[in-house]
């Protein structure tokens, strides 16, 4: 049977490339989707299933949905809400919030997450991670983790306090052990300073991990898109610049296009033949067209 | 009207499939690995799921799923496919875990990535080339979700797709009625679903 089995498919000529994935990253407070202004103040956005059902349309690769809340409160993020909103989207859903337990994953599973964060978690009771990823298997955990600069190295912090002194190359050693399928490294420094993402420290996460990075806080503008893309191996998580405009990541999407950067071509906007500024945002309207696709 | 039956085995993201069979109005049941015994003969069969090759096939040999799968299939003809996990449960075995037999509906094996330089598992959005013509995909440029540590080993005839992440693997397979798919329709947007609403429409056909 061995030399029935082809070890080298034949030789075509295509461009087959893995696209680099912006993602939507949503707060939770309660049922609410907020907006989160430092790590202190929150604007009201509204409604999940409508949020979702705009972002189905505006080319999100993959969608994340926090409720920052729950760990704190000893609770976990409302499922039969995950539930009902994971009707509105056929794109991937990355959901945490509290989880604590296989039983708890699962559920969130059930309710159509297809993958889910792990946070504070990680620092207790480490056993229920080994037997998710039995269960689920290692591309449905994803580990993550609030980064500060402090004096000489980056570190975890847990529920905005620093933990144990954890470095965060440390964390990063203990997560790729463990076997999660990807880490979610966010920086409390840029987190909504509008920026741009932490380039230092996602380089450093990027040297070191062996499993896809997501990098998160500062994005600001698409420039800043552009950026991370550019000197850093990891997706993009766009966090509050979502809600400021209509298109918001079908723009963004157009304009890494425009600049070369490989990104999934957009399903339902057309903004091929729009001017961008130099920081990404599109020209007035004189300048650019938006045309919808037939499909 | 057809009636599709989706094979629930406890791992995984079910909703997710049966959001896009209600998306388009087939209708389907689920037939769970609990249930105590397997006697319904549906048009056609999805064998969804993500997670470790190993575990999904204690749960499918134990609860006799399996011999029902093999039955359905092979016996009476009837069309199935599998995504992702779902897909590789179909052929020979895995390395996973110290290894395991699959279902063996088509020879091939499953083993895991390696790359010194690339991040493992494969995620994202990548494209497909279309090896040869088939019922679930013309030919074409879209890009499709994919989420995986493993890929499959399989003959080039049982191949109507590949795609390339360290080294070109296959992402579309078909053995007669038997399909494979290792991304993710039902999360892969319109390119994605109208890929489920292709077979489900084979499925009819195949009964006509």
């Amino acid at each position: 049977m061995a030399q029935k089995l082809l070890k080298i498919l034949p030789i075509f000529v295509v461009n087959l490339m893995l696209r680099k994935r912006v993602i939507a990253l949503i707060l939770l407070k309660g049922d609410l989707v907020i907006q989160a202004i430092g790590f202190k103040r929150y604007l009201p956005i509204g409604k999940l299933s409508i949020v979702l059902e705009y972002l189905e349309l505006w080319d999100v690769d993959e969608v994340i949905i926090l409720d920052i809340d729950a760990s704190k409160n000893g609770k976990t993020i409302n499922f039969g809400l995950i539930g009902e909103a994971s009707k509105k989207i056929f794109v991937p859903l990355t959901v945490g919030g509290g989880l604590s337990s296989v039983q708890e994953i699962e559920k969130a599973i059930h309710n159509g997450a297809d993958k889910v964060s792990i946070n504070s978690a990680f620092f207790g009771n480490k056993m229920f991670i080994d037997e998710a990823i039995q269960n689920f298997g290692s591309q449905c955990i994803v580990l993550a983790a609030d980064v500060k600069l402090r004096q000489d190295d980056y570190y975890v912090y847990l529920n905005n306090r620093q933990y144990e002194n954890l470095k965060v190359s440390e964390w990063l050693k203990a997560a790729i052990n463990i076997g999660a399928g990807e880490v979610f490294i966010n920086s409390m420094d840029n987190d909504g300073k509008k920026n741009g993402y932490d380039l230092d420290l996602m380089k450093m996460i990027d040297n070191y991990s062996t499993v896809p990075v997501v990098a998160a806080g500062g994005v600001g503008c698409p420039k800043h898109v552009e950026q991370l893309f550019n000197q850093v191996d990891s997706a993009a998580a766009i966090g509050n610049i979502l809600y400021h405009k209509e298109h918001s990541t079908s723009l963004i999407k157009a304009y890494l296009k425009a600049s070369n950067q490989n990104v999934r071509a957009s399903l339902f906007l057309n903004y091929e033949n729009s001017e961008f500024n130099v920081d990404g945002a599109l020209k007035p309207i004189e300048h650019s067209s938006i045309f919808l696709k037939d499909n | 009207m057809i009636k599709i039956g989706v094979i629930n085995y406890g791992m995984g993201n079910l909703l997710s499939v049966t959001n896009v069979l209600n998306y388009y109005k087939i209708s389907y049941d689920l037939i769970n690995y609990s249930d105590k015994s397997f006697d319904q003969t549906y048009d056609g069969y999805i064998l969804p799921g993500v997670g470790s090759f190993k575990n999904a096939m204690d749960i499918i040999n134990q609860s006799g799923l399996s011999e029902y799968i093999l039955r359905e299939v092979k016996l009476k003809n009837k069309p199935i496919l599998g995504i992702c996990l779902g897909m590789q449960l179909l052929f020979s075995s895995s390395t996973e875990g110290g290894g395991a037999n699959g279902i063996e509906l088509i020879e091939g094996t499953i083993e895991r990535f390696d790359s010194p330089v690339f991040k493992i598992p494969h995620v994202g959005w990548n494209q497909i080339a279309i090896l040869k013509k088939n019922l679930l995909m013309a030919d074409n440029n879209n890009d499709f979700y994919f989420d995986h540590s493993f890929y499959l080993k399989t003959h080039v005839d049982n191949i109507i797709g590949s795609s390339e992440y360290i080294h070109e693997f296959p992402s579309i397979v078909n053995k007669g009625k038997i399909y494979g798919l290792q991304f993710h329709p039902e999360k892969s947007q319109i390119y994605g679903t109208e890929v489920i609403k292709n077979f489900a429409n084979l499925c009819g056909e195949s009964n006509a």
